[in-house]
């Protein structure tokens, strides 16, 4: 990872300018204001518990995400100590792209399995939690097809 | 792919760091090129080439079999 330099630092700066303080301040901003829209629309489709349940099952697990999605969006990359200028050029890139690849011919292979698996057994099942269990698969499946690609290359 | 990276880099005392950032991209893809594990862009090659003020023929060759 390439030194710091006084025009770049650890979290970055705003694309519009600004020093890092207020990329951080704006981004807890962006984590709260997320959070907060999320429960007031789930308590507004919902509406079966007292507001402040649906903020605090909200707030919790998605504050972070929030932030963080803010921060990707108003950090000016250039400004990121050790962020390479070229990210579309490097091995790691490549990593990804092969990850990518083998976790779409996992999903399709799954799917598939999964078809043939309902077709012949009268299974139920609850959509969400089907959904939900095959989000959590591809993204294991990217996270080793990622490790395994690394290793191998 | 076949390549003289490594040794064109020794010539110019660069550290795989320095070329990298030089470059614009990872220390972990010099390391993969000059292993003959990563085969870069077009691009890459020709900032490669730039770099060292070759032809990209002169920085890399077609595996031998």
């Amino acid at each position: 990872m390439s030194a710091p330099t006084s025009q770049t630092s650890r979290w970055g700066r705003p694309r519009f300018g600004g020093s890092q303080a207020l990329l951080i301040l704006l981004s807890l901003v962006g984590g709260t204001t997320g959070s907060l829209a999320l429960a007031w629309g789930l308590y507004s489709i919902q509406g079966q518990a007292e507001f402040w349940v649906y903020l605090l099952a909200s707030f919790i697990p998605c504050f972070l995400i929030f932030s963080a999605l803010t921060w990707a969006i108003l950090v000016d990359r250039k400004t990121i100590t050790g962020a390479v200028k070229q990210p579309e050029q490097t091995i790691e890139n490549h990593w990804y792209k092969q990850a990518a690849e083998s976790t779409f011919h996992t999903l399709l292979i799954l799917l598939g399995l999964a078809s043939v698996v309902f077709l012949l057994f009268p299974l139920q099942i609850q959509a969400t939690h089907f959904l939900a269990g095959i989000w959590v698969f591809l993204v294991l499946t990217f996270l080793i097809s990622y490790q395994v690609h690394k290793r191998t290359s | 792919m076949d390549n003289r990276l490594k040794e064109l880099r020794a010539e110019q005392g660069l550290s795989q760091q320095a070329l990298a950032d030089h470059l614009g991209v990872s220390r972990q893809t010099v390391i993969s090129i000059e292993k003959g594990r990563f085969d870069p862009s077009l691009p890459l090659a020709f900032a490669l080439a730039a770099t060292f003020h070759c032809a990209i023929e002169d920085i890399f060759q077609p595996e031998t079999p």
